[in-house]
């Protein structure tokens, strides 16, 4: 059987661990293999979350999306925070940024905002090829808006995923779940995706292979002291 | 004409609130003809043809923290064409009548024997 990672889901910052609690025993009804937990809620503590997660038979992993505006910005953030999770992902509405974080090795993803289609560009594509660095797709937004909104949010994850596919970029799907309910089983993914013009063999690859792949790599460069 | 092959989607539902089997109905064709058209929808047959509720049953030492928690599970019944058009506008469903909730489709059977037997032990329709 296929494994099923999902990289990005919010535990709410006011109820301390009752929703971490509640992700989990979702997250197991749903099948799901391992957790990646943003780890920027000022009451998340990695070692409580690997204790509640793993005690539950899923894997746990700590991440951190920094969002930054400018290139500074980005340095200064990174080179403070790099040591406080696992992943580190970078999420941003501004190119520049984006572009200069898929160069930067303590980089590990880029989150892709699909409101924000201009972002995600050929050149940036281009770049991410080159690199090999994974691009992120979270598939929460969707379940947000309704009628124009979402056929204009599912153009924009159209595009998205064509230059995805036409450039080759690894992949990651992730929920993006701010609440237990947007978590969705693997087949449930591959349902949403498939309208998203993804096909499937790519879509198993960006939860289960693509994420093992890089907690591997980050692994590696941690024990490397890189 | 071809006869229509019959296909019963089990699906399970996880909920902070109680659900109705008309709210569950409305809620299903609603996401069907937002994300496919009347046109699309019109072409599923879809039929609820049962729905309980399984949260007593299911308890476990950590549901019983989650108190809030329901859970449902049901069975769809639409033709063998339409199946992949109803898993992806189930996948879609986040709230009924407003109320968050979570689908995920545990089995796709042709029978309603199995449906019955496996997954909807009693009477279900509610």
């Amino acid at each position: 059987m296929t494994e099923h990672y999902d990289l990005y889901i919010h535990v709410a910052q006011t109820q301390k661990w009752a929703s971490l609690r509640e992700y989990i025993i979702v997250a197991q009804r749903l099948r799901l293999t391992g957790l990646g937990i943003d780890a920027s809620s000022p009451y998340f503590s990695p070692e409580k979350g690997v204790y509640m997660v793993q005690k539950a038979g899923l894997n746990f992993f700590s991440r951190l999306s920094i969002k930054a505006e400018k290139i500074p910005q980005i340095k200064h953030l990174l080179a403070r925070n790099r040591q406080r999770a696992l992943i580190i992902a970078v999420e941003t509405n501004e190119p520049n940024v984006c572009k200069w974080a898929t160069h930067d090795h303590r980089v590990d993803l880029i989150a892709i905002d699909p409101t924000q289609k201009e972002v995600f560009d050929e050149g940036l594509a281009n770049l991410l090829k080159n690199y090999d660095k994974p691009v992120e797709l979270i598939y929460a937004p969707l379940f947000k808006v309704n009628g124009p909104q979402r056929s204009k949010l599912l153009r924009n994850y159209y595009k998205i995923i064509d230059l995805i596919l036409r450039k080759r970029i690894k992949l990651i799907i992730s929920s993006g779940a701010t609440s237990i309910f947007e978590l969705r089983r693997k087949r449930e993914v591959m349902a949403i995706a498939d309208l998203l013009g993804l096909p499937n063999d790519k879509v198993l690859e960006a939860i289960s292979e693509t994420p093992v792949q890089i907690v591997q790599e980050r692994l590696e460069k941690i024990a490397l002291n890189l | 004409m071809k006869t229509e092959r019959t296909r019963y989607i089990i699906f399970e539902i996880l909920s902070s609130y109680e659900i109705t089997f008309r709210e569950l109905i409305y809620t299903i064709w609603r996401e069907i003809s937002a994300l496919f058209g009347e046109s699309g929808s019109s072409k599923t047959g879809l039929w609820l043809t049962a729905l309980k509720n399984i949260t007593l049953e299911e308890e476990t030492n950590l549901m019983k923290e989650l108190s809030k928690l329901h859970i449902y599970r049901g069975s769809l019944r639409t033709n063998h064409q339409s199946t992949n058009i109803i898993r992806t506008a189930l996948a879609f469903i986040s709230d009924i009548n407003g109320k968050p909730a979570c689908f995920s489709v545990l089995r796709i059977s042709g029978t309603m024997k199995t449906v019955q037997k496996k997954y909807l032990a009693g009477n279900s329709i509610q």
